[in-house]
């Protein structure tokens, strides 16, 4: 009786276990398989995505996009159709707002609809339409910097100084995209024509990388207290870095006698800030760039990261340093990163984070709000106060002078890229904006000073409203 | 003998102090505001999923509080279980939470009613006062036969009165006055007591009485419900019926020939479920059924298509799929707090798919919780069983047979729903709607309450006052001996 009363109670051990092992297998697999996979696995995501987008299509009311005063860029939706841009914000807004689609159970996904699918598609109120998000976005500047790029491949880059908000994300690509028909993007067979201009493409940043130069060097003179002869520079229209042959040459083959660091960035001097470069040296070179976040990615939420490339300077030679210097070599930024650059200094040294969506909301319900925070300190405010004033100099020296155009800082660029292009470039900043002006297939720079001057026109207007 | 001697030198023995007994933390009263705290965030989450399911849960909450505290402290007061009681609270509460948001977003045939649940709870009271009464005929060997006679006699009446209001394709509900009564549910009460009533240490049966008696009431429950069509309720009593024999059968060569035996018919009856499918295919079709082949074909069609969706749910995707294919995606839209596109299509989501609406609507975290849940309330059962097994094995084949009916049909239609195993169509206990169902699913927790109550368990009569009923095997007291 007592024997059988002892195996009874093991039986039953035994079944717990076995009660216990289903119920945490069915929790574990299913657990693994409905939520955390979705979020580790893309193949899972995918599956995810397309089941619920194939469920809901009938019915599904796309959420609007609005701009920072609210107006409307991208609205219109009805049940089972896509939400639609107007003329010219169809064009202007095309390579940011992008699509999303999901076919023969493949997702297809680009831009700010591709990455507020989960928002915009996914998080329907009681009407089935989806949460509305709002861009820091201006659409009257955006619509003036697509026209400013008047059908040239490039890309034109406006951030808040103080926020790191993008006020405009203009781009052309080598085909004209309409946000209304998808099929203008996905049909081309232009080769390198389906990505956006100003944060995908990473080129040499040519002279715009001599800022970067001049704020290590004004920050080796104030840790070392060096005086200011430490500028000072003969050119004779050339210079070979000590232990190469490779000789250095300035624009037009140009000589410019004695050279001070902010002649050397008024005239774009390429031997003066190879010199100036070396003697720096490397290392603090490459710890200014890192500052900048050059080498580093940069995550813009609901747009993407932005990626660029610098070569380990500590341990270059002294003709890699040299042409680093004055923004050839191995360096290779993207457009938006110099626009962030100008912003820092613009903010006394202080990079703000980049955002486009300032919020979501579904309703009376808000969804994501983005918060303003620091990306890196640059620099301190004793290089930044000289670093704007060359870069004033240098700007005045491009047309925009204080008295048309109030205090506006600028440098151009001028990039040899290696498939023989050239990619010019204008970054700078006003009192309120910081900007770059990108043409990744041009002639010279100076082209980029009439869209500068334009462009600093309409932020002055767009900013005394 | 030195242990007894005194020493020489050793002190005298102090004259004894009081030993100041430790204070006891009592956290038994956690488990009535846990469950409290539990239907008022319900409350909450229904407000951010939908505002008219959330105040028709406002109704619902009033009952529910009382019915919690009052319980609850009646529960404390005895000294039951109260972990068990905190999840039969908790999993009744998310179950009515459902059930609401169910009626406003998935379009149920029926409406949920609040006071079927009010109903079946007042009725699962009146069951354990009663079941105080009849607990002391179980020993009695008329009541096996009565249990066998009232399985008997309900599918008898379902055969000559069932009805099939909602055309779920079987007929296990009769029609009273205005209301309908799935009378199977009944068959899962004499169940229990009939197991209770075979294994009686006072009927001192052998095995080849016990096998011959369980076989006899198995037949008639199989038999019963090919008749009605209604399989659902049949494979939870033959779980029942296998876990009884495994644990509380002695140990021995019969027994286990026995259990092969049965698995390898299992394995048999698939076998020709799909070979009958197969060969009586052509004639269904034409309509050339002789009258055994019309009886055996809705089952062994229903039979095929549940084990061939299950191998392939995209095998028929407008038919025998459709209901599991759409609990798929539901599934997939779940999330951790339910899905945010307002997908509504699940089929039978007051019901059979009660936990894929649950996760649907609530998300895998209430999904998980509510299987916690139900883990917890098999647990408590089986605990209990294996204390009343020192005492009275009766009462622990009751305790025990509650817990499995309650979990095991939790899990096969869990499980089912989420295309791991065959699907049965049947009510899950505490999230189903299911006026009948949810009230034996009450009168079995509140039973496995009662029993665990102190005065329950330290009460009544002692196996051990009886003759013993032989030893378990020649075998089996060795071993025995041995773990203890």
């Amino acid at each position: 009786m007592e024997a059988r009363k002892l195996l009874s109670r093991r039986r039953i051990r035994f079944a717990e276990i076995g009660v216990t092992a289903v119920c945490v297998g069915f929790v574990a697999v299913f657990g693994i398989k409905y939520i955390v996979n979705p979020y580790l696995l893309p193949t899972s995501a995918a599956t995810k995505n397309t089941v619920k987008y194939e469920a809901i299509q009938n019915y599904v009311v796309e959420g609007d996009i609005v701009d920072a005063n609210g107006n409307v860029i991208l609205g219109n939706a009805s049940p089972g159709t896509g939400a639609t841009a107007a003329s010219p914000e169809n064009y202007s807004y095309a390579w940011l707002l992008g699509y999303y689609s999901v076919n023969s159970g493949k997702e297809n996904a680009f831009g700010l609809r591709g990455n507020l699918k989960d928002y915009s598609l996914y998080f329907l109120n009681s009407q089935n339409k989806g949460a509305t998000t709002t861009l820091t976005t201006d659409t009257g500047l955006q619509d003036f910097a697509y026209q400013l790029l008047n059908g040239q491949e490039g890309s034109v880059i406006v951030l808040d100084n103080k926020t790191g908000a993008i006020k405009c994300l203009a781009s052309q690509s080598t085909i004209n995209y309409d946000v209304n028909d998808t099929n203008t993007l996905l049909d081309t067979t232009v080769e390198g024509s389906q990505y956006r201009r100003g944060t995908y493409e990473v080129d040499p940043p040519g002279s715009t990388f001599k800022v970067v130069t001049s704020a290590a060097a004004l920050k080796k003179q104030e840790d070392e207290n060096l005086p200011d002869t430490f500028f000072d520079y003969v050119d004779n229209g050339t210079y070979v870095p000590a232990g190469s042959d490779f000789t250095i040459t300035n624009y037009g083959n140009k000589a410019y006698g004695s050279v001070n660091l902010e002649s050397g960035l008024n005239n774009s001097v390429n031997t003066y800030f190879a010199n100036l470069g070396v003697q720096v040296g490397g290392t603090r070179i490459q710890e200014m760039a890192s500052k900048f976040m050059i080498g580093k990615n940069i995550e813009i939420p609901f747009l993407g990261t932005i990626s660029s490339s610098i070569d380990d300077l500590s341990n270059a030679d002294t003709a890699e340093i040299a042409q680093s210097a004055f923004g050839q070599g191995h360096t290779q930024v993207t457009p938006f990163n110099m626009a962030l650059i100008a912003q820092a200094i613009a903010n006394n040294g202080e990079m703000m984070a980049p955002y486009i969506v300032s919020k979501i909301s579904s309703g009376r319900i808000p969804l994501y709000y983005a918060f303003t925070h620091k990306l890196s300190t640059c620099i301190d405010a004793t290089v930044d106060a000289k670093l704007k004033a060359i870069m004033h100099s240098t700007a005045v020296g491009y047309g925009l002078s204080e008295s048309s155009y109030g205090m506006v800082y600028a440098k151009t660029g001028t990039a040899e890229c290696a498939d023989n292009r050239i990619h010019t470039y204008i970054i700078g900043f006003t009192e309120n904006a910081s900007f770059c002006i990108s043409l990744n297939d041009s002639d010279t720079s100076t082209t980029l000073w009439y869209h500068a001057k334009k462009l600093v026109e309409y932020l002055n207007q767009m900013y005394a409203k | 003998m030195g242990l007894f001697r005194k020493t020489v030198g050793e002190p005298e023995l102090q004259e004894e102090q009081p030993v100041q007994e430790k204070p006891v933390k009592d956290t038994g009263a956690k488990y009535i505001i846990l469950p409290l705290l539990f239907e008022m965030l319900l409350l909450a989450v229904l407000f951010l999923k939908n505002r008219t399911a959330c105040f028709n849960y406002l109704y619902a909450l009033i009952p529910l509080l009382l019915g919690t505290a009052f319980i609850g402290t009646y529960v404390y007061n005895h000294e039951g279980n109260m972990k068990l009681f905190m999840s039969a609270s908790c999993l009744t509460s998310l179950g009515t939470a459902l059930q609401v948001l169910v009626d406003q977003v998935y379009d149920p045939i029926t409406t949920f009613s609040l006071i079927k649940l009010v109903i079946g709870i007042i009725v699962a009271i009146i069951f354990i006062a009663i079941y105080n009464y009849f607990r002391r005929f179980l020993n009695y060997s008329f009541t096996l036969y009565l249990m066998m006679a009232v399985s008997a006699g309900i599918y008898l009446v379902l055969l000559l009165f069932g009805t099939d209001p909602n055309g779920y394709g079987t007929s296990a509900w009769i029609k009273v006055g205005a209301y309908t009564i799935q009378l199977t549910d009944f068959t899962k009460i004499s169940a229990v007591m009939f197991y209770a009533s075979l294994f009686s240490v006072h009927a001192k049966r052998d095995d080849k009485q016990v096998l011959l008696l369980s076989n006899i009431f198995f037949l008639i429950n199989l038999l019963g419900s090919v008749a009605i069509r209604e399989l659902g309720s049949f494979f939870i009593l033959f779980f029942l019926h296998l876990s009884i024999l495994y644990i509380f059968m002695r140990r021995g060569n019969k027994k286990r020939i026995y259990l092969i035996v049965v698995f390898c018919l299992v394995v048999l009856a698939v076998i020709m479920v799909f070979v009958l499918y197969k060969l009586m295919r052509a004639d269904a079709a034409a309509g050339t059924l002789n009258s055994l082949e019309s009886l055996l074909w809705p089952v062994i069609q229903k039979a095929y298509q549940r084990f061939s969706v299950t191998a392939n749910i995209n095998l028929d995707p407008n038919g025998a799929g459709y209901q599991l294919l759409q609990g798929k995606k539901a599934l997939w839209m779940s999330g951790l707090f339910g899905n945010t596109v307002n997908f509504s299509a699940i089929p039978v989501a007051e019901s059979d798919m009660a936990f894929i609406a649950l996760c649907n609507g609530f998300g895998f975290v209430f999904g998980f919780a509510a299987v916690a849940m139900l883990w917890r309330i098999m647990i408590s059962g089986s605990e209990l069983s294996r204390q009343y097994l020192l005492k009275s094995r009766t009462d622990a084949i009751v305790v025990y047979g509650a817990s499995v009916l309650i979990f095991m049909q939790a899990m096969i239609v869990i499980l089912g729903s989420c295309n791991v195993i065959p699907f049965t169509g049947l009510p899950i206990p505490f999230l189903s709607r299911g006026g009948t169902y949810q009230t034996i699913v009450f009168c079995f927790v509140g039973l496995i309450l009662h029993m665990s109550e102190k005065d329950i368990v330290e009460g009544g009569d002692s196996d051990d006052d009886f003759e013993s009923d032989g030893p378990e095997t020649e075998d089996g007291s060795e071993e025995a001996s041995l773990e203890a």
